[in-house]
């Protein structure tokens, strides 16, 4: 199934971000950890993702100590880099508010939340490119590693309202 | 000697240290990164110098003790602390010639210029001891080796900690026989 057919399951957009190492020079500061170095935030949208659960052979090759019951799998059309030695750029990251899983319970599940990336798979042959990225949830998100979801989290109703996108235009604001 | 408003506190000294150690890798290898512990950048692949904190008991005669080297209590309740510590530093030299590097730095370490250039401004900081550098090369994506190696160095600093409200013991009453309560218009006295 190489063509990403539309109307077999539903796609939609995912806010996602780009987090690039920033450094400044005139800040003396020989080993870089004390504020000279600052994460810079490209706000973007995936585009035509789905978020699916692992297959069993994404289990061999991800590294010790993944959670599984927060690790997924997105398919999209919008490039996703993978950090690489050498770059300056930390993961990128997806966010998946609690409402996208839809659980009305009062035990509130351990999903919503950042997903950063552990591993970009590019099908580029296909008709239509794509990159099937392997996310796990940051358990211990600090606040200075991942832009604030605040506005967007006040837009996000329930699921439906998600994943339509009304959260778009403040998103990328 | 240091004065005691000169001395640093714990977190102030370790500061200081590291942009000491920092200012002192720069001026030798201008083109080698830096890079402290617990660093979430992705390594790089130029040359570069990470910083780890070890405790190596034959580097360590005087651990990291309770026992202040200076004590003073003052009439207002002020009460001030001066600790020594040695605390080694391990500089691991990463990539080409990684070896020749860490020797480099042992033997300026040695030289009475280039140390009292980094370490002699400052009478509360100073390397003490110099190990012999170490070859610690890394396996990379298990084919093929990158060269690495590194460099103990132990730094004495001394602290100060200041705790204020404090009240000292003028006098000691004893009673009569043992046992006995401390009598009340002793006491007062």
């Amino acid at each position: 199934m190489t063509i990403r057919a539309r109307t077999l399951i539903k796609r939609y957009n995912l806010p996602l971000v780009y987090r690039q190492w920033v450094t400044d020079d005139l800040i003396d500061d020989p080993w870089g950890d004390g504020g000279s170095t600052t994460l810079q935030f490209t706000k973007l949208i995936a585009e035509m993702c789905t978020v699916q659960s692992l297959m069993e052979e994404d289990y061999k090759v991800l590294p010790a100590g993944t959670d599984l019951t927060t690790t997924r799998k997105i398919y999209t059309n919008s490039f996703i880099p993978s950090p690489i030695e050498g770059s300056d750029n930390l993961p990128a990251a997806v966010y998946l508010p609690n409402e996208f899983f839809q659980l009305n319970t009062t035990f509130q599940p351990k999903l919503g939340g950042w997903y950063k990336v552990v591993a970009v798979k590019s099908h580029l042959n296909g008709v239509v490119q794509h990159f099937e990225v392997v996310v796990t949830r940051d358990d211990q998100p600090k606040p200075t590693e991942y832009p604030d979801t605040a506005p967007i989290d006040a837009e996000i109703l329930d699921r439906d309202t998600f994943l339509n996108g009304v959260w778009e235009t403040t998103w990328l604001s | 000697m240091a004065e005691l408003v000169d001395i640093p506190t714990l977190p102030e000294a370790l500061t200081q240290i590291k942009y000491k150690v920092g200012k002192m890798l720069q001026e030798l290898f201008p083109d080698h990164e830096l890079r402290p512990p617990y660093d979430k950048r992705p390594l790089p692949t130029t040359k570069y110098i990470s910083l780890e904190y070890s405790n190596i008991s034959t580097l360590n005669p005087q651990p990291f003790n309770i026992t202040p080297v200076f004590y003073e209590l003052l009439e207002d309740g002020t009460e001030n602390y001066v600790y020594s510590v040695k605390q080694p530093y391990r500089l691991y030299f990463h990539k080409d010639n990684a070896l020749g590097e860490a020797m480099l730095l042992k033997m300026m370490l040695d030289n009475k210029q280039f140390w009292y250039t980094h370490f002699g401004s400052d009478d509360t900081i100073g390397v003490t001891e110099i190990r012999t550098p170490q070859i610690r090369d890394i396996l990379l994506d298990f084919v093929e080796l990158e060269e690495g190696a590194f460099l103990d160095i132990t730094i004495n600093f001394i602290f100060k900690v200041i705790n204020t409200g404090m009240e000292g013991i003028n006098e000691i009453y004893f009673s009569v026989t043992s046992g006995d309560d401390v009598r009340e218009d002793m006491v007062t006295n």
